[in-house]
């Protein structure tokens, strides 16, 4: 778009970083009580949102690829790195009741909590990149896919057509999932 | 206030990650704690950054005043307007110790504290591992269809949940 290519990166960031943080906290996934209560399956409303937020997405990115517009990038595909880190990571988050984007937010708001939770964030990515060298002929070299997506697996068919599918998929249990405190 | 209705955030979030897409690049926070990091080490050691094989892959990208960091910014401005403008507030003790974990592990802040730290640790080790988080894998990656997205979701939620159950389902003071 070079249409806006006057809006300087760093104002862009922090009107995409703003209205991100603000829509996180309007819907409550700011607050760990209903990140925990998503886990243990009482009260799956933030799922939901993020189901919902990501058939936009599919939709959104499916659309902007057909006319030749926008930038992505697909992150790889290393599978036994992706399942620890990811693993490691729903520990901390059941844990804790934030992710790296909602304990910021958070913090706007006024949480102590989530101080706390994004200073251990800055160790635990400094400890990474100690244990990174160390970790990578194991986890990150072997079993690498590469950058796939559900399309790559299904050459013959448009990706539109793949894209509409997934978001179709992801838009049913976005409005059928229900967890088990809710009416 | 009470919480936004899901679909409307959902589908105001959407848009964002939309123009997103279109004039920058895909969302994505916990790279944000390694540049972060990266520049605060760089101005005490900078020999430390240049030589771990893990921030020379972000080598040039340490900039305070860059669109990365500006979003970050913007996450915590994002919760304060909409708290100063309305949106719901935890006040006195609900704002440092959840009420989930007061029914479970008491009302004392620091246990909390500690909890939230070492959660942060996990999350951040974890987020960097897989080389992403909520938002860059499952808002963004699975947004593009990722694989990489949808293995990362499946795990956290497979490890999450039944941490979740151990931790709150238990009877608590």
């Amino acid at each position: 778009m070079e249409i806006l290519n006057f809006i300087p990166k760093w104002a862009l960031g922090l009107i995409f970083g703003a209205a991100f943080g603000f829509i996180l906290h309007r819907v409550g996934a700011t607050q760990p009580d209903n990140i925990v209560n998503m886990l243990r399956l009482r009260d799956l409303r933030i799922l939901r949102f993020m189901l919902l937020a990501i058939v936009v997405g599919v939709i959104a990115a499916a659309g902007l690829k057909f006319f030749g517009l926008g930038n992505f990038d697909v992150k790889t595909a290393y599978i036994l790195g992706v399942a620890v880190g990811g693993a490691i990571f729903g520990i901390g988050f059941a844990v804790a009741g934030f992710c790296p984007g909602t304990s910021l937010v958070a913090i706007g708001e006024g949480r102590k909590d989530a101080w706390l939770f994004s200073i251990g964030g800055l160790l635990g990515a400094f400890i990474y990149s100690l244990a990174y060298a160390g970790l990578k002929p194991m986890l990150i070299d072997q079993y690498n896919l590469g950058k796939v997506t559900i399309a790559t697996y299904f050459p013959s068919i448009p990706e539109v057509a793949v894209a509409a599918i997934f978001a179709g998929v992801l838009a049913i249990f976005a409005f059928r999932l229900k967890g088990c405190d809710e009416k | 206030m009470k919480y936004m209705d899901w679909k409307l955030g959902a589908v105001l979030l959407g848009l964002v990650s939309l123009a997103a897409f279109l004039l920058a690049k895909p969302i994505g926070v916990s790279t944000q704690y390694v540049l972060f990091d990266g520049v605060l080490i760089n101005t005490i050691l900078p020999e430390f950054v240049v030589n771990n094989a893990y921030f020379a892959k972000y080598a040039g990208k340490f900039d305070p005043t860059g669109y990365s960091l500006l979003f970050t910014f913007g996450l915590v401005l994002g919760g304060m307007v909409s708290m100063l403008t309305g949106g719901p507030k935890s006040t006195g003790l609900d704002a440092s110790v959840p009420k989930t974990w007061q029914k479970r592990f008491g009302k004392s802040t620091s246990k909390r504290y500690i909890a939230a730290f070492v959660g942060g640790v996990l999350v951040l080790i974890g987020a960097r591992l897989a080389g992403g988080c909520t938002s860059g894998h499952i808002i963004s990656g699975v947004g593009q269809m990722a694989i990489s997205g949808l293995v990362f979701a499946a795990a956290m939620f497979a490890a999450g949940v039944p941490v979740a159950h151990y931790l709150y389902e238990r009877k608590g003071k």
